[in-house]
């Protein structure tokens, strides 16, 4: 039944969509010609998403799409045209239209100055937009935030927005509104990203060097998006400089890097090349006695190849190539051991845009990726060995269509299908021993996900715009087949040249669950298929907001949500995100039976004040949320605040440009603590011992042992201390003849605040009385890095 | 510049290494002992036991005021209009009723009542099951894996089937231990060798299986008399109704010293305080 309802929507979306495009080719017979192309960066050659081009004459605008493609129609004759875009200089165009014309345009990156000038930095108008809850986030900014280490994290960035919370300390993992880590679409050059974390999450795998642009949305999805439930985070890699060669590197505490990018023929084939690796483990290897070898490292690479085949076509291929790995060596005369943890992503791109004609445009992605999770211990005595290796991952086959169609400029049309074949790999083992020979014990799982979409973007009035659309996602795993339309819309009405009200909706599927234990991001989180006992997971979302642009320099944004969310997983008490205590059992462990579904709910609202322009940028959010769960088999069925409920959370974010030379940054976060379950008692729980009762064990007469528990109290009833800590950092910049370099100092935690990474119960010395103990992991942490670009 | 970098590398190392591990700085919740009462009551019992003890508050100042076991509670056993009240016994620091007083019948329901002179009070109910495991069989086999003149390396199998009870949602618990003594003693004690929980998610009424491998080994010195020598295996299958079996499947399933482990929060029936009032039926063999 719900499957020919969904079918019968879809349907009647399409003929609509095919009776709308007939209207409007009836519509542009009159004289209008169309003028296309894409936006590049001057220098570079980068095309630009997002650009705005306006003619002021006929009060008519349109924007260039992801991939930097523009369409606009004007009347037949001459047009002066501005083009706007964040972070570059205005330029203005004059074009004489008689026929359609192709013309890309090349707009230069803008600079900071006292006085406004036609180069100065333009800013983006929060209340021309029509989507709400996005945010998109200037690379160049990511590198000016101190960081932990000194190591700049996208992520970490990000947790800096309102309706974004970090995890645990440290930790990379995105919350938002109320979302779990795992409902987050990661996406690098159209490839998922599962896991996108080194060193237990401490730190992002994306290296800002090579990243052209970060958009995360929270709420009103466009149709173009679907398979996770929270949130879309959205990031392009460079295509590299298509006519010279350009780069960067620095050397860090923690880890080293470079980038290097630039044509292979000019203005016809660029690449791009970037990597990083931590040298700890290098530095320290040639000192540590030769029988005992012990490390870890990650590293991370990216590459890129642009080709320009002609003026309708471009192929990119882009991969991405990240590993985090422990081991260990011993070897002492007949004994050896050795063992190893690893694990990483791969991933790979090919991308073909194609430009059919003036108002439509198309991009075709294949791509793969890849995440693998390997223990690994092998001993040797003698002849004899034993050898065991446990794995896990997900291996994801992409391919997707999308459109672009620019009928006139009221609307710019969307629509796509994308389909992806998973295999999860929850477990497998091998072990090969003298003993026993070799036993394999692999448990794949096959699925299939796909969508359909289309959407519009629609300027109704001068005043009112709204962005609509629909989505049927599919879903196939074994012998269960899952359907689901999920419809969007956002809306956004002008209340004048510089406020507007928005409100959004949209309806979002997940087939895919996290098994991760809560507030950690480990390595060993695993990626699951929804099956017909663990079910997809299905949120609801409903946003309303304001926007105002406050003079030229500053943005307010206000939101309020809610959100429902249905069949969300956990891991059911007791469990532990460690399948199997013994691995070559692994088969044997249902990891469905580990987990419960439940509901979720989620509101709040959000506070985003910026400055944008000026030696003094930066911003303050704020958010107030709640968020709540509730399990049958958790908790007594009650609901209860996941771990990463918090009620408050600050955000302040200042970024002063003394001059070319000094850049000085101040970060301050505040966020209510994590909710945890603590034990409030001990007691004795004491089981039934009918060999006690029997009198085989004459100590406990009552047949029963004593047995001490903890009483704890509701579940995660119990508030840590609130986080709060202040970051700073200063850049100093020299311009050389051939390059320019950055040394920055920076302090992690400047008032070395202790905020509690977990707590523990500690005895005394008196048997009556114990302590709560915290464990700290950051406290002030001094860094200072080195680099330089040319 | 490099000795700029050499410092702070120090300062890094030196501060990160430092463990960062304090008294927590937060409020702590100042909790009041809660009574605690475990009874499990079967009609193949002779007795009828109660533990009534308080918990430890691990914040809380107040616990001085609170014994660990509560001696002077009036506890009540109840049903079908007839009640009975199970005294303290001091020897046993629990409270117990011979079923001659109080018999108790498989499919009915009992209530317990306590009051303690503080003026707590704590209540819960139970029903024993119908029926015990049917058509059981058991099977151990025993193999030695290495001997030697210090030690011996045992392997054991122990192999359960019965019938499920046709007609009911069960779910059995499978304790098997190993019945040990020393050479100089006659006294025996148990040691917990497994535990399992089957339930008949497969079909109702269909034989129900366990294999468990047990790896077991024991000294064979010689020179002190005090060597545990197993001398059986103990094998209980126990039917036991829901809360018999909430409880105890939450009591072996949390690992304390697991980090990664969510908390369980115990099951409990019992209105007032914490703890169980469970009843069973099972069936036994010692091998």
């Amino acid at each position: 039944m719900l499957f020919t309802k969904s079918r019968t929507f879809v349907l009647h979306c399409l003929l609509l969509l095919l009776l709308f495009l007939i209207h409007k080719k009836t519509y542009a017979q009159s004289n209008k010609f169309t003028l296309s192309g894409y936006i590049k960066e001057e220098g570079s050659g980068e095309t630009l998403p997002g650009v705005g081009i306006y003619c002021d004459s006929l009060k008519q605008g349109v924007s260039s799409n992801h991939y930097g493609f523009y369409s606009i129609s004007l009347p037949q004759g001459i047009h002066k045209l501005v083009v706007s875009f964040i972070g570059f200089g205005k330029k203005e165009i004059s074009v004489e239209l008689n026929k359609n014309l192709r013309t890309d345009i090349t707009i230069a990156p803008g600079v900071q100055l006292k006085e406004v000038t036609v180069n100065a930095q333009e800013q983006k108008k929060v209340s021309d937009e029509v989507r709400m809850s996005v945010i998109s986030i200037p690379v160049q900014q990511i590198k000016d935030i101190p960081a932990l280490l000194g190591e700049k994290d996208v992520l970490k960035v990000i947790q800096l927005l309102p309706g974004v919370q970090k995890g645990s300390e440290g930790s990379s993992g995105l919350y938002v509104r109320g979302g779990g880590p795992d409902q987050n679409l990661i996406i690098l050059d159209d490839a998922t990203v599962y896991n996108a974390y080194h060193l237990f999450g401490f730190f992002s795998l994306f290296n800002g060097d090579a990243l052209k642009s970060v958009e995360l949305v929270k709420g009103g999805f466009p149709s173009r998006y679907g398979g996770r439930l929270s949130s879309v985070l959205d990031m392009q890699m460079k295509e590299g400089n298509m006519q010279k060669i350009k780069g960067e590197a620095g050397v860090g505490i923690l880890s080293s890097r470079f980038m290097l990018e630039g044509p292979i023929l000019k203005n016809k084939v660029s690449f791009l090349v970037s990597a990083r690796r931590t040298y700890a483990d290098a530095l320290v290897y040639p000192f540590l006695p030769k029988s005992q070898k012990a490390g870890y490292y990650f590293y991370d690479l990216n590459a890129k190849i642009n080709w320009i085949v002609n003026d309708k076509n471009r192929v990119f291929l882009s991969g991405y190539f990240g590993k985090d790995k422990f081991y260990f060596n011993s070897s002492e005369s007949l004994a050896k051991t050795s063992g190893n943890m690893q694990w990483g992503n791969g991933t790979g791109t090919i991308r073909w845009n194609h430009i059919y004609s003036s108002k439509l445009f198309s991009n075709t992605s294949l791509v793969l990726s890849d995440y693998k999770l390997q223990f690994g211990i092998r001993d040797e005595f003698d002849t004899t060995f034993f050898d065991l290796k446990f794995k896990s991952g997900i291996r994801d086959w992409t391919a997707k269509h999308d459109f672009d169609f620019f009928p006139n400029n009221y609307h710019h049309l969307k629509f796509g299908v994308q389909t992806t074949q998973h295999k999860f790999t929850p477990s497998a083992v091998v072990l090969k021993a003298n003993q026993i020979g070799a036993e394999t014990k692999v448990n794949n799982i096959y699925s299939i996900e796909s969508g359909v979409y289309i959407e519009d973007d629609w300027k109704i009035t001068s005043l009112l715009r709204i962005n609509y659309g629909i989505r049927a996602s599919f879903y196939s795993v074994k012998k269960t087949n899952f359907i689901f339309p999920e419809p969007r819309f956002s809306a956004r009405y002008l209340l004048n040249e510089t406020s507007a009200l928005k409100i959004s909706y949209a309806m979002m599927n997940q087939y895919i669950h996290l098994l991760s234990s809560t507030g950690v991001s480990l390595p060993t989180d695993l990626w699951v298929p929804a099956t017909n006992g663990l079910k997809p997971m299905q949120s609801q979302q409903f946003a309303i907001g304001y926007a105002k642009d406050i003079k030229e320099d500053f943005t307010l944004e206000v939101e309020g949500y809610y959100k429902t969310m249905k069949r969300v997983s956990f891991y059911k008490e007791g469990a532990s995100f460690l399948l199997a205590d013994d691995p070559s059992g692994a088969q044997d462990i249902s990891w469905e039976k580990n987990i419960t579904q439940g509901k979720g709910w989620s509101y709040g609202g959000e506070i985003l004040f910026k400055k944008n322009k000026g030696k003094w940028t930066g911003w303050v959010g704020y958010t107030l949320s709640w968020i709540y769960v509730q399990f049958d088999s958790i908790n007594f069925g009650k609901k209860f605040h996941p771990r990463y409920d918090r009620r408050h959370d600050i955000s302040v974010v200042n970024i002063y440009k003394f001059n070319d030379n000094i850049t000085l940054s101040l970060t301050w976060v505040y966020g209510t603590g994590n909710a945890i379950t603590l034990p409030l008692a001990r007691y004795n729980a004491a089981p039934h011992n009918p060999a006690a009762q029997e009198g085989y064990s004459p100590q406990d007469f009552f047949g029963t042992n004593t047995n001490f528990k903890n009483d704890y109290g509701e579940k995660n009833s119990f508030r840590m201390a609130a986080y709060h800590r202040m970051d700073v950092g200063i850049q100093f910049h020299k311009k050389r003849k051939y390059f320019t370099r950055t040394f920055e100092v920076s302090v992690y935690n400047l008032y070395s605040r202790m905020n509690p990474f977990f707590y523990y119960i500690e005895q005394t010395n008196d048997p009556e009385k114990q302590k709560l103990k915290q464990i700290t992991l950051f406290p002030i942490i001094p860094s200072v890095s080195w680099s330089f670009k040319f | 510049m490099k000795n700029i970098f050499i410092f702070f590398c120090i300062i890094v190392i030196s501060l990160t290494f430092v463990s960062c591990e304090r008294d927590a700085t937060v409020e702590l919740p100042d909790t009041e002992p809660k009574p605690v009462l475990v009874c499990f009551i079967s009609p193949q019992d002779s007795m009828i036991r109660v533990t009534l003890s308080n918990s430890r508050p691990i914040y809380s100042s107040q616990k001085s005021n609170f014994p660990y076991i509560i001696k002077n509670a009036e506890v009540k056993i109840s049903s079908n209009g007839t009640s009975a009240t199970i005294p303290f016994i001091s020897d046993s620091l629990g409270y117990q009723l011979a079923t001659n007083f109080f018999a108790l019948k498989e499919g009915e329901k009992y209530f317990l009542d306590v009051t303690i002179p503080d003026g707590r009070k704590l209540s819960a109910s139970t029903q024993v099951p119908v029926k015990k495991p049917n058509e059981v069989k058991y099977k151990l086999t025993r193999t030695v894996n290495d001997s030697n003149e210090y030690f011996v390396d045992l392997k054991y199998n122990v192999e359960i089937s019965w019938e499920d009870i046709i007609g009911e949602k069960n779910t059995y618990r499978t304790i098997i231990y190993s019945l040990n003594t020393t050479k100089n003693s006659t006294d025996t004690s148990t040691f917990l060798i497994s535990e399992e929980y089957k339930s008949d998610d497969l079909g109702d009424g269909l034989t129900i299986k366990t294999n468990t491998e047990i790896f077991a080994g024991y000294s064979t010195d010689s020179l002190s008399g005090n060597v545990p020598v197993q001398v059986g295996t103990l094998i209980y299958l126990v039917n036991g109704n829901d809360d018999y079996i909430k409880y105890h499947k939450d009591l072996s399933r949390f690992q304390e010293m697991n980090p990664f482990s969510e908390p369980t929060i115990n099951f409990s029936n019992i209105k007032g305080g914490i703890g169980c009032f469970g009843a069973y039926l099972m069936d036994k063999k010692r091998l």
